[in-house]
């Protein structure tokens, strides 16, 4: 009897240590699958941004990590020296980093530079990981009428970087005036509705002291050369002939006829118009030689300097993070030319580099699925408003966006103009829905930099051109490129507006060379 | 015994859930009592029925730290950059902020007692500021001694009234030489399909009140209604004249964020702009700088609703000195001739003093305007939110 009970306890014992060592296995066995699957660490080579706490315990990072099951690592690429660190990791034979993640709003890397690097076989072919259920795949069908897949197709037929692209209204419109509301009021001014108007206006700031500091300090009208949409010249030739600098100042006219607006003489009338600026003073000359980064210390100059200019958004110019500053300047809507022209120009979104494998990565695969995960819808609303819940929710049906309509985001806390840890603040592969761009409910605060877009951009749409050229037929021309040069030549004088030999002459040698 | 155990465990059970209750009851109640107790000291130092005269109170305020503002009106950016320059050494912070946001930032302030705000500008035509911030001691108003006396009868008694304003209809005046409308009826017609803009009710305070009196007043609408048609209006069973007035007036309007976008719209736009808008009358100073849009003062059966605007004292403001020379300032100081309150003596706005001269040259009293009934919207506070609410849904453009 007592046997037997030995015997079945044995027995008992053996089955349960067969048991035991069985899960062991098992469970070692599903370590090891996991580890040989998903235990990969990216490392990705990013900007430092002053907005982001660290991006490495960053919510939207840990979200990535979590989706993919790889575990991601950011290194920062040097704050100055950023083109010589970019190169050298890109030309190192061991390599050490499997993305570069670039900001949203800065040319870290040149299309010339970018182009120099795919033809020296530097960065790794999209085309080689992408299969037609990626995201990136769905944007090229959803983005189809601007030609997205062309558009970031290199001339070898590859495409190597991931897109980060704003789709916006505030993206889409080129240029706004911003004119100073407290100098006006003090000077009891109007807000210009003329070219003419605006003249006399800007002549009343620079001679009555509008500041009221006793100096003559005011600068009427600052214009900057680094970017099209500062460069307040550009605004002004709108009020005589439809100028568009980026699709090489050539539009359509009513006809459908494509026409090269410095050809005209609307055109010259625009410039003789802008010498008269720049000759009393008006247009200030800093704004041939000042930098973007100079032009922003003298609007934000507490000292209140500056009496107008433009800008795509006016967090180009003015610091988002100023209220003071931002309540000084309102909008102006299309100026009107001598003979009533107005108009706006309405960009198309344009694919910036978001990210870019380097050939030289030891986790390709890995990299790519990272960044075709950060252009789904999920990541993206991440990517822009950070997380569901906590700082934005999807909006009621009664709520009303910045531009009017039925709102699809309301922000909890809005994260654009404070440090935060939720997302990379626009840097990396990014292409949110315009629905949702467009659909942000206004946060209340009047010093919000979207809200006061907005309500400018409104002014501007009804001002777009029926129809526009292609971008990529327009800059055949490479006439821009000559005109871009000549015209602040025509308006500080150096060529002679008013003269007939010299206008004839650069007309001949822009045709000559647009042929 | 089997079913004593389990009676006891019971028992046990429900004297845990009432002790941990009563516990979460206290701990409650503690919270509240902690920040009532704040107050109650706060209050104690603030001494704000103190007899105090600028020349001490800036001095006092020397050693504080910059005042804190939360504001609706955009105007008193220009009073802080007098007041700094009246006064050197002191700095305002102004956070510009929907009336809805400005309630909601007091009360999570008040919650977490983080203290932030000094002082706050803003009107109450949907009773929140009453019901959340006055009642509950959440904001108080200071009212200097020597001004208390100049203020006009109700301006100056758990708010202090520091500027009259009104919610109104306005016309652009490049499409108009005259108010296009006479009765309030006429905004419900096909021509002002799109042409009429306000901002939306349940972002703005002031707009809020004007729409709510509009669901109040159904007796006059109604009675608007026939001397319009020359009919009487049919009601079907369940609605009110003043529901039905804003179910055919909604599809003309496009709604909007803010006044400012009613301004830009009827009177930056050309004639070819907004026809009608709907915004709060101070906007009328954009008329100095070239805006083209006049207000209508008459209308069947009324064209605006006035609008107080006041300054309170945030509980537990932190610079107490200057917060108390700022509202003085903001009076326009005992003579009411102070630096200060020039901003706000603009078109479109009246004095809450009897001895400064309002800002508008109609006054109140040659305007169809009606009070603002705050006991209604407090009463209908639920209704009118879901009426707006079903009002915006349907009318929204995607």
């Amino acid at each position: 009897m007592e046997n037997k009970k030995k015997r079945s306890l044995f027995i008992y014992f053996v089955i349960l240590l067969v048991f035991s060592f069985s899960i062991v296995i098992l469970l070692l066995f599903c370590k090891a699958l996991k580890s040989d699957k998903k235990l990969e660490t990216v490392t990705i080579a990013i900007m430092q941004n002053d907005r982001v706490q660290d991006f490495n315990s960053n919510y939207y990072k840990i979200w990535l990590e979590k989706q993919t099951g790889y575990k991601i690592k950011f290194v920062y690429i040097q704050s100055i020296y950023y083109k010589e660190y970019i190169r050298a990791l890109l030309e190192s034979k061991e390599g050490t980093i499997d993305a570069i993640f670039l900001p949203d709003e800065q040319e870290i890397i040149t299309k010339e530079e970018f182009q120099s690097y795919v033809k020296a076989g530097y960065f790794a072919n999209i085309l080689d990981y992408i299969d037609s259920d990626s995201n990136l795949c769905e944007l090229f069908d959803t983005y189809q009428d601007i030609r997205l897949k062309g558009k970031m197709t290199e001339s070898d037929g590859g495409i190597y970087y991931m897109p980060n692209m704003d789709t916006s209204r505030q993206a889409r419109n080129f240029q706004v005036l911003w004119i100073n509301f407290s100098w006006l009021k003090k000077l009891g001014l109007n807000v210009p509705k003329t070219t003419e108007e605006f003249h006399d206006v800007l002549k009343a700031f620079k001679e009555f002291d509008a500041n009221e500091n006793g100096r003559q300090d005011e600068i009427s009208l600052i214009s900057c050369e680094e970017e099209y949409a500062l460069q307040s010249y550009n605004y002004l030739l709108n009020a005589f002939i439809p100028n568009d600098p980026v699709r090489g100042r050539v539009f359509c006219n009513s006809a459908g006829k494509i026409v090269d607006s410095f050809t005209q003489d609307s055109f010259r009338e625009g410039l003789t118009y802008c010498h008269t600026l720049y000759q009393e003073g008006l247009l200030a000359n800093e704004g041939f030689t000042f930098s973007k980064k100079q032009v922003q210390e003298l609007v934000n100059d507490p000292a209140n300097l500056v009496g107008a200019f433009t800008s795509q958004s006016i967090a180009d110019i003015v610091y988002a993070n100023s209220p003071d500053v931002l309540a000084r300047y309102i909008q102006v809507p299309p100026l009107a030319g001598p003979r009533g022209e107005k108009n706006a120009i309405m960009l198309e979104p344009e694919p910036c580099f978001g990210g870019m494998i380097p050939v030289n990565s030891r986790h390709k695969k890995e990299a790519y699925e990272i960044m075709d995960l950060m252009l789904s819808e999920e990541a993206s609303l991440i990517a822009e408003f950070g997380e569901e819940g906590v700082d934005w929710k999807f909006s009621k049906q009664s709520d009303l966006s910045t531009y009017g309509t039925k709102a699809k985001i309301t922000t909890i806390h809005y994260l654009k103009d404070k440090v935060q840890n939720q997302n990379f603040m626009g840097a990396g592969p990014c292409v949110i829905k315009e629905s949702y761009l467009n659909g942000v409910t206004w946060n209340g605060n009047s010093s919000n930099v979207e809200y006061i877009d907005s309500r400018a951009i409104m002014r501007y749409e009804p001002y777009y051109l029926m129809k526009y050229p292609d971008k990529e037929i327009a800059l055949q021309k490479e006439f821009d490129l000559k005109s871009d040069k000549i015209i602040p030549m025509f308006i500080k004088g150096e060529l002679n507006i008013l003269e007939d030999t010299a206008w004839n002459i650069v007309q001949n040698e822009l045709k000559k060379g647009s042929q | 015994m089997r079913i004593e155990n389990q009676k006891r465990k019971k028992r046990i059970a429900i004297l845990c859930i009432f002790t941990l209750l009563f516990f979460s009851g206290c701990s409650q109640k503690d919270i509240k009592t902690s920040q009532q107790k704040d107050m109650e000291k706060w209050m104690e130092e603030a001494n704000l029925d103190a007899v105090e005269t600028k020349e001490e109170l800036y001095e006092a305020a020397l050693s504080e730290h910059t005042l804190v503002i939360y504001t609706v009106s955009t105007r008193v950016f220009d009073v802080k950059e007098s007041f700094e320059k009246e006064y050197p050494g002191l700095t305002v912070e102004i956070n510009h902020i929907r009336s809805g946001d400005l309630v909601d930032h007091l009360l999570q302030n008040y919650e977490k007692k983080d203290y932030l705000c000094d002082l706050v500008i803003c009107s109450d035509n949907d009773a929140s500021l009453y019901d959340q911030l006055i009642q509950p001691g959440i904001i108080y108003p200071y009212i200097p001694s020597d001004i208390a006396s100049k203020m006009k009868e109700g301006h100056a008694e758990e708010e202090l009234v520091f500027l009259g304003e009104s919610l109104m209809l306005f016309y652009n005046g490049e499409a108009y030489k005259e108010a296009p409308v006479k009765n309030i009826w006429e905004l419900t017609k096909e021509q002002y399909k799109g042409k009429i803009i306000m901002a939306n009710p349940l972002r703005s305070f002031s707009t809020y009140g004007f729409c709510a009196m509009l669901l109040k007043e159904d007796k006059k609408i109604e009675e608007a209604y026939e001397r319009y048609k020359g009919e009487p209006l049919k009601i079907s069973q369940g609605k009110t004249a003043g529901e039905i007035l804003w179910e055919q007036m909604a599809p003309n309007i496009v709604f909007t964020n803010s006044s400012d976008e009613v301004a830009e719209g009827i009177g930056n736009s050309g004639k070819d702009g907004m026809e009608i808008g709907i915004m709060i009358s101070s906007k009328m100073r954009l008329k100095d700088i070239g805006y083209q849009f006049e207000p209508i003062y008459k209308l069947d059966p009324f064209a605006a609703v006035y609008t107080p605007n006041s300054i309170m004292v945030a509980g537990g403001c932190k610079n107490i000195n200057t917060a108390k020379l700022f509202v003085r300032y903001i009076m326009g100081e005992a003579d009411g001739t102070g630096e200060g309150r020039m901003p706000y003596s603009t078109k479109g706005t009246w004095s809450t003093r009897i001895d400064v001269p309002d800002g508008n040259d109609v006054p109140l009293s040659k305007i169809d305007l009606i009070p603002l009934d705050r006991t209604y919207i407090q009463e209908n506070k639920e209704e009118i939110k879901y009426f707006f609410e079903y009002i915006l849904n349907e009318n929204i453009t995607e």
